[in-house]
């Protein structure tokens, strides 16, 4: 391993469901602008730029080359990724990567997507094999509806579960400026929504929105020099997993195999994380309908398995719980999707740093845990800490 | 003014929608013709905006100019690239400039607004520092030359698009 | 002069060929002919279903070990599908509402089928009931997954 990596800037837009008064340049331009400032840096002391969106949502290939000068890759080396779900946790790690090679001191991410461009259940269909299973897919909401019965069957969880969870991330969302939905809602209100694809209900579900987020990434020695307390990314794993699970709808006859059981396991391994509960003040999961949490929580190993339901009936996800889990209002907030894997990372560092506002978690916050996830299988997930 | 409202997908849908889900080519090896049939809207935004907008309301080229480099850009970006600085100075250009290239394509697609041959010139407009790309017309292709003047010839119906200019056409031989 | 903002509508009708490739299309052909076949991995024995060209556990070529699944099987999951949503294969929204299922096919143990089922009623649909496949007739099947029309319950 080569240097180590910090976050030096962070920046975001305000994330919202239509934005017609900009393009797809210049709302990604806003972010990295404020990624900059934060940063106390120019473009000109940017040495790589990692973008990432998922073109089919715009209806736009090449829309990397598109936004050149607004996201500020004029003439300069970098990657564009589109992994899905993990677009933006991929684009992070690949930032991460090339400063921690030694070859680049200072890397800007930059995550976007404009879902005001097309109706993104189109789009998301093409991501199932087209003679097998794209006639039958539900898109994104069919793997939640097939999680949630699944978890309901094998544990006690009930429906008022799962609101209650989308209630509590509502909460957290209402204190987040840069948030999508700030919904002021009950658990009642979430069991009389509508249902899309059964036991998912509108509430349950990500909205589409529009909005980017950019991370400034500097070798220890440029991060030291920076005006903001530098955010350590400390380690990262990422796991994929085959995709015939995916086709069979994410549901496949016991025992399964979890990407995120594997990639969670190897990182905390490498870390001395025994005690992932005790040991991570904060979590962002990257959690895209309430019904996921419960899944999240068990193979990210914050429990025991089947007990996930019985932490959030006790509340202790909340800011001022003991394990606090999507301070920002999560992706079912805020889903611009090829930003929202940037933005967990972010929404961590901005925990960590304490300038969290409202919404800062009231444990004092010294690791974070913040994961991307996409495509029933792909996995992310970033260990950050204060301590270098 | 009526309050301004996105055009709704179900209208757009109706331009896209196909005939068949999918036809079967081939069983032996198996190949399978489907269909990704989607309508996108784009926001041009701001800037982009009022360029198309001068177009469509005024027959007006607009361009705008970088204070840090002084470039005169045309079509106008949001950003200039090589300064990274946010461009606010607009400045009009005059309809007619210098013809830098041009080429003749002896094809065309379905998607290119002409049928053969399809001229294309780069235009440097007087005023600007860029070269905007576009088609000519009332000429003859082997007459082509660079240096030669051309001007701008609007559509009477405009939308608000880059083919509210026809076409641009040489000076002398108009 | 108006500052509405500018909205450009791109409608786009693209076609795309797909080879589905030896596995998938021997899986296609059989169920042309009424058939529901996997693959077995030579190295661990898993069944695949789709059937696949590699065993991702194994990293082996899955071969041609085909092995023919009754077309009745039981549900380990379901869901109903009450959303109207766009589909892009035909350019306009899918008819609701439908019920999806994962069902192991009696023979497969270890892979779950994804399917539609006849039955609507969310009161009569659960976990562990038995169902069978409802094929097209002969004539009208092309090697598509909609030659099965959807899953009956038996009993
Ligand atoms: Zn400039
Ligand atoms: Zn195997």
């Amino acid at each position: 391993m080569g240097d180590r990596v910090a976050i030096m800037g962070v920046g975001q837009t305000d994330h919202r469901y239509m934005r017609p008064d900009v393009n797809h340049e210049e709302m990604i331009h806003e972010a990295v602008r404020l990624a900059l400032e934060d940063a106390g840096l120019t473009i000109r002391d940017i040495d790589t730029v990692i973008f990432d969106n998922m073109d089919l949502f715009e209806g736009h290939y090449l829309a990397d080359a598109m936004t050149v000068d607004g996201a500020g890759m004029y003439l300069k080396p970098g990657l564009k990724m589109n992994t899905g779900g993990t677009s933006g946790g991929t684009a992070v790690a690949t930032g991460w990567q090339h400063v921690a090679s030694g070859l680049f001191e200072t890397a800007l991410v930059v995550g976007w997507q404009k879902q005001d461009a097309s109706p993104s259940i189109g789009s998301l269909v093409t991501a199932r094999e087209p003679l097998y299973d794209r006639e039958l897919a539900a898109g994104a909401v069919g793997i939640f509806a097939t999680m949630g019965l699944q978890y309901m069957q094998e544990t006690g969880c009930r429906e008022e579960h799962a609101a209650l969870a989308r209630v509590i991330m509502a909460d957290n969302a209402r204190k987040n400026p840069h948030a999508h939905l700030k919904l002021e809602i009950t658990v009642e209100d979430v069991l009389a929504s509508r249902v899309l694809v059964w036991p998912v209900r509108l509430l349950h579900m990500s909205p589409t929105s529009c909005g980017a987020c950019a991370l400034v990434l500097g070798s220890e020695a440029r991060a030291r020099k920076g005006p903001k307390t530098p955010v350590w990314i400390r380690d990262l794993e990422t796991a994929h997993r085959e995709v015939s699970v995916f086709r069979g709808g994410c549901v496949e006859p016991r025992p399964q195999v979890s990407a995120i059981e594997v990639a969670a396991g190897r990182l905390y391994r490498r870390n001395g994380i025994t005690d992932p509960a005790g040991q991570i003040d904060v979590w962002e999961l990257y959690t895209p309908s309430s019904w996921a949490l419960f899944h999240w929580m068990e193979l990210f190993g914050i429990c025991e398995k089947g007990q996930a339901w019985r932490l959030v009936e006790k509340e202790a996800i909340r800011l001022d719980g003991p394990i606090p889990i999507e301070p920002s209002g999560g992706v079912v907030s805020t889903n611009p999707i090829g930003a929202s894997g940037v933005i967990r990372v972010a929404e961590a560092a901005l925990q960590i740093r304490k300038e969290a506002g409202e919404r800062q978690v009231a444990k004092d916050v010294k690791t974070a845990v913040a994961t991307a996830w996409g495509a029933g299988s792909w996995i992310v997930m970033f260990y950050l800490t204060r301590e270098a | 003014m009526a309050k301004w409202k996105p055009t709704p997908y179900a209208d757009m849908f109706d331009r896209v929608r196909p005939s068949e889900r999918f036809k079967i080519l081939s069983l032996d090896p198996f190949v399978a013709q489907g269909r990704l049939a989607m309508a996108y809207r784009y926001f041009a935004g701001p800037v982009a905006g009022r360029f198309f907008r001068e177009l469509r309301d005024h027959r007006r080229i607009m361009g705008i100019r970088c204070r840090t480099c002084g470039t005169v850009y045309v079509p106008p970006p949001s950003v200039c690239g090589q300064c990274f600085e946010i461009p606010t100075e607009w400045v009009e250009v005059a309809p007619r400039g210098i013809l830098e290239s041009y080429t003749c394509a002896n094809y065309s697609l379905p998607v290119h607004p002409v049928s053969t041959p399809v001229i294309y010139g780069l235009v440097r407009l007087d005023g600007a520092d860029t070269n905007l790309i576009h088609l000519l017309g009332e000429v003859d292709p082997h007459a082509l030359r660079s240096g030669l003047e051309v001007e701008a010839v609007f559509k009477e119906e405009r939308q608000g698009n880059i083919l509210d200019i026809h076409y641009f056409r040489p000076l002398d031989e108009a | 002069m108006s500052d509405e903002p500018l909205e450009i509508v791109i409608p786009m009708d693209l076609r795309f060929k797909w080879s589905a490739g030896p596995h998938l299309g021997h899986f296609l052909r059989e169920l042309r002919e009424g058939n529901i076949v996997a693959n077995r991995c030579p190295e661990c024995g898993r069944l695949q279903l789709p059937p696949t060209p590699v065993c991702g556990r194994c990293h082996v070529a899955m071969g041609t070990d085909w092995v023919p699944l009754s077309t009745k099987g039981t549900v380990i999951s379901y869901s109903f599908v009450v959303d109207p949503m766009y589909d892009a294969g035909i350019g306009d929204m899918r008819p609701v509402p439908y019920t999806i299922a994962a069902i192991v096919l009696d023979g497969g143990p270890d892979v779950a089928f994804f399917h539609r089922l006849e039955e609507k009623d969310p009161e009569k649909v659960r976990v562990g009931m038995r169902v069978e496949a409802v094929f097209r007739p002969p004539g009208k099947r092309q090697g598509l997954m909609e030659d099965i029309i959807h899953f009956r319950t038996i009993d």
